[in-house]
Formats: C-alpha cells, sequence, structure tokens
C-alpha cells in the first residue's frame, strides 16, 4: 500500500458521523415511527391511498407541506438557533410547532416518538457534551410538562452534536420520514418491497426540492398546514379500525 | 386608524347585568350595521361590512373587538367577503385583534370569504381571552370566483390564528393555500371538496367528554366532512370540507347551536339571513 492511498484519521472521522446519522434515520432505528401514519391511514380505510400511485401522490402533498413547514422547518430553524447558541429559542419552538397542531393524536405522537429518541440516543451517547446535557435536559422538560417534545428538535440537538450543517440535516430528516413511511406503506396498503424502494428513490429529488425551499423560509411558516393533511390527522382519532395510533 | 384602508373598532362594557356598547368606530372601507334584532334572544349583534362588497388589491384592513368583563356579543357579516383579484399581485391584508375577558363570551361569525382569480390574502388573528372567558370563532373559504368558473384560481392565502388563553399561547393554527402551486382538488388539499370551515370554541368546561360527545354526535355526516379534535387547553377546533357551502355552514351552525345550549342554555342562534339570498 502506498502512502498516498492511506486513508487518513480524518477521513474515518467523518465517514463514522455519516455512519452515525444513517443509524438514526433508519426506519429500523425503534422509535416507534412505525407505529405513525400522520394521518395516511384515514386515506387508506377511506379507500383514498390504495396502490403505489395514490400512496405517492400523499407522500409527496405531505412532504410539500405539513413536513416542509412543520418537522422539516423546524430541524433548520432548531439547529441554526443552536449554532448561535441561543437555547431558549428551542423551548418557543417546542411550543410553537406542537400548539400548530390540530389534531391531538398527532401532538401525543410526536411526543412519544421524541421521548423515545431521546433514550436511545442518551443509551447510545452517554458523554459530557453540551448536547447530550441538552438532550438529557429537554427529557426533563417534556417529563415534567415543562415542554411538550418534538423529535425534530431532538434530531437537530443530535446534528450539531455531529457538527452536520442545517440543509445536510433537513434532507437526512427528510429521509428518515420517507424511508419509515414507505415501510408503513409497504406494511399496510400493502405494497410491493420492491415498489417501496421504487417509490422511494422517486421521491428524493421532492425532499431536495423541499429542503430548498426550507433554506429560504423563516419561523413565521413553522406549523403551517393544509386542510385534507390535518383533516385525514384529526378524523383518526375516530376510525374504527386502526393499526396506527396517529 | 388612518394608516389603514379600513377600520373598525367595537368595544362592549357591562352595564347593570346587560351588555352596553363602549366603542363604535369605523374608517375608509369599513362598516359597522346597526344593532341587529334577533328573533329568539336579545344578545346584543352586529354585521360587520365592507364596502363594495369585498377587500380590494393590496390594502389593508384592521377590525378590533374588545369584550370587558361579563359582556356578551354576536360580531358576523353581512353577506360573504369577496377577496377581489389582485392583478397587480399586491397582497390584501386583513388583521383582527380580539380580547375577551372573564365572564364574557363572544360569537364572531363571520360569513365565508370568496377570493377572486387572482387574489392573494393574508389574514392574522391574534386572539386574548382570559381565564373564564368563552370564544366562539368561525373561519370560512371558498374555492373563489372567476369570470369563467374555474375553481380555485385565487393566487395564494394565508390564514393565521393565535389563541392565547390565560396568558398562554393554546393555538396557532395556520393555513397556507397556494393554488398558484399545488391542485386545490388534490389528495391532502380539499380532497376534491370545495369549502372549507372552521370553528374554535375555547370555554373552561371543555375537557376530553365533552370533545368526545361532541365526535360522536357530529362525525358522521353524508354530505359533508368533520372533524374535531381537542386543543391543549379547554376547547376544541372543527374542521368540515364539503361541496356545497350551505351543508357547511348548516353542520357549522349546529354545532355552535349544541355549544350554545349546552354552555349558556342559549337557544338557536338566528342571525335572520336567508339562505338563499346569502349564498
Amino acid at each position: 500500500m502506498t502512502k498516498e492511498n492511506k486513508i487518513t484519521k480524518n477521513q474515518l472521522e467523518k465517514i463514522k458521523k455519516i455512519l452515525e446519522v444513517f443509524q438514526i434515520c433508519d426506519s429500523t432505528f425503534p422509535i416507534g415511527t412505525f407505529n405513525h401514519s400522520y394521518g395516511m391511514e384515514t386515506y387508506l380505510r377511506d379507500n383514498k391511498v390504495t396502490d403505489n400511485d395514490s400512496f405517492e401522490k400523499w407522500l409527496g402533498t405531505f412532504l410539500q407541506t405539513q413536513f416542509k413547514w412543520g418537522e422539516g422547518l423546524l430541524v433548520k430553524l432548531a439547529l441554526e438557533a443552536l449554532q448561535k447558541g441561543n437555547v431558549e429559542k428551542i423551548w418557543q419552538y417546542d411550543k410553537e410547532i406542537t400548539l400548530s397542531t390540530s389534531a391531538i393524536e398527532t401532538r401525543k405522537g410526536a411526543k412519544l416518538i421524541a421521548l423515545q429518541m431521546i433514550e436511545l440516543i442518551l443509551q447510545i451517547y452517554d458523554d459530557d457534551s453540551p448536547e447530550i446535557k441538552l438532550v438529557k435536559e429537554y427529557q426533563e422538560k417534556i417529563n415534567n410538562d415543562k415542554a411538550y417534545g418534538n423529535p425534530a428538535i431532538v434530531f437537530a440537538i443530535f446534528m450539531k452534536y455531529k457538527d452536520i450543517p442545517a440543509f445536510e440535516s433537513t434532507c437526512y430528516y427528510g429521509y428518515s420520514i420517507v424511508t419509515t413511511m414507505v415501510q408503513n406503506a409497504v406494511r399496510t396498503i400493502p405494497l410491493g418491497q420492491k415498489s417501496g424502494q421504487r417509490i422511494m428513490h422517486d421521491i428524493f429529488d421532492v425532499v431536495l426540492k423541499l429542503c430548498e425551499e426550507i433554506s429560504q423560509l423563516d419561523e413565521r411558516y413553522l406549523g403551517a398546514n393544509v386542510p385534507g393533511i390535518e383533516m385525514s390527522q384529526i378524523r383518526h382519532e375516530t376510525t374504527v379500525f386502526r393499526l396506527f395510533m396517529s | 386608524m388612518d394608516k389603514y384602508d379600513g377600520y373598525t373598532e367595537l368595544s362592549f362594557i357591562p352595564k347593570n347585568g346587560r351588555t352596553l356598547v363602549d366603542t363604535l368606530k369605523y374608517h375608509g372601507q369599513s362598516r359597522v350595521s346597526a344593532r341587529m334584532q334577533l328573533n329568539n334572544e336579545d344578545t346584543l349583534c352586529y354585521f360587520l361590512i365592507a364596502m363594495g362588497g369585498g377587500l380590494t388589491e393590496g390594502e389593508d384592513y384592521y377590525t378590533k373587538i374588545s369584550l370587558a368583563e361579563d359582556t356578551r356579543a354576536i360580531i358576523s357579516t353581512q353577506a360573504p367577503t369577496y377577496i377581489f383579484k389582485c392583478d397587480n399581485h399586491e397582497i390584501t391584508h386583513q388583521i383582527n385583534e380580539i380580547s375577551v375577558k372573564k365572564d364574557a363570551i363572544l360569537e364572531y361569525l363571520p360569513d365565508s370569504l370568496i377570493p377572486y382569480r387572482n387574489a392573494r390574502y393574508r389574514q392574522d388573528s391574534e386572539i386574548n381571552v382570559e381565564k373564564g372567558g368563552t370564544l366562539i370563532y368561525t373561519d370560512g373559504l371558498t374555492s373563489g370566483w372567476s369570470p369563467d368558473g374555474t375553481e380555485f384560481s385565487y393566487e395564494d392565502i394565508q390564514l393565521k390564528t393565535q389563541i392565547i388563553y390565560d396568558g398562554n399561547l393554546m393555538y396557532a393554527d395556520n393555513v397556507i393555500l397556494e393554488p398558484n402551486v399545488f391542485k386545490m382538488q388534490d389528495l391532502g388539499f380539499f380532497d376534491n371538496y370545495k369549502n372549507y370551515d372552521s370553528l374554535v370554541v375555547v370555554n373552561e368546561k371543555i375537557d376530553d367528554a365533552f370533545v368526545k360527545e361532541l365526535q360522536d354526535k357530529f362525525k358522521q355526516q353524508d354530505k359533508v366532512r368533520v372533524g374535531i379534535s381537542k386543543l391543549e387547553g379547554p376547547g376544541f377546533v372543527m374542521r368540515i370540507l364539503g361541496d356545497n357551502i350551505n351543508f357547511n355552514r348548516k353542520v357549522l351552525m349546529d354545532c355552535v347551536d349544541d355549544i350554545r345550549g349546552k354552555l349558556f342554555g342559549s337557544p338557536k342562534l338566528d342571525l335572520r339571513k336567508d339562505p338563499r339570498f346569502v349564498y
């Protein structure tokens, strides 16, 4: 092996960081997202989402509206606040994203996922870094009803910990939502695994485009929504046959 | 108030167990009706009026409504409010500032907004409800109007509503509709429906059981799609999507009547508007 081909310590550290991010974004990372359909199940029971095309349509709309203005934008805003050392902003965003959510199940779901993500991160990473301390503080606040809890904020703290910039972070978070939703759809609609992967690949362009748009948005858009997506999440509460918690 | 193209201010105070109007001001393109006599009750009721039937491109409108302790009032509109076309892409802006003190009851029940082709509109409502106060608040939007009958031909609309209860933010509703970017009939937007209505009610007695009862009563409808969910505090939101504004309105007002009866022993509300005339 020549000296030039030797992998540097820097390269190793960089790729390790990326692998660690992949782990958190993977649909098998057990934070309970497989229990939540973000309202998709209501469309499924109403026979509006029935196959590859209708699922892809739903996923595209969900990502470009509620996700873009909601958790997607929240990752960016929270990370930018953390980069400026403005922790108070994080608690304000936690409140705003939760109170802009009309469906009680969606608020409860976000809290559950946030708590499970926190627990898992704390099991894997237990050090004295300011970010891990902040994750612990968030956990305490949620458990004492001082904060509501949202996974996008936990994710942003983790991205700060791994020193990943805002644009990449929103893309990775988008990826994690897409991979989870595709797996949920494969299981319940059901779709074929291969179709699921094809849809996932097609939707990457949508994710990149909306993350580009997010980079231009400010906090006035946080928590915005559209009627249909919101209605499906509200109505999930009273849907008789349910596999998902929201 | 001169900086607004339309300005309305209405405030109410208590006197010997009744409610009196303390301030009634309007300016520019805005007017307020004379007191409306209602059929079944003597609650004070006024209609807000936009001169020319609607809001004009690029203009700013401001409405301030305050209810002091122990007062009660109903505010509605004379007719649906048109948002006129914005051919120069200038945004029309409505700001609502509402305050409801302890033991006061405000029913704010405007008719729907009808956006013209190319209309651009922003609505910002900030509503402060003191502990013990009651708010019954509606918002409605049709698929709009255009000369050739095309639906959703407006450019973009944002409806923001912040409700602060007992000094704390309780609900921050933010609806964004962009027919210039997305097809509004599609899945997730209007799901092939045309009309959108929203009702928010805040009152100390609203808890999980109260909301469950409403869900059981209203969730199944033939002609419209209805969703009801409890807010983070003593309140709930009801959403309605439907094809015909009168069916939306019927469910909305049935729910308002149900709430009025349950919370205050009030009769069914009759605003004396002929639906055939209004819509």
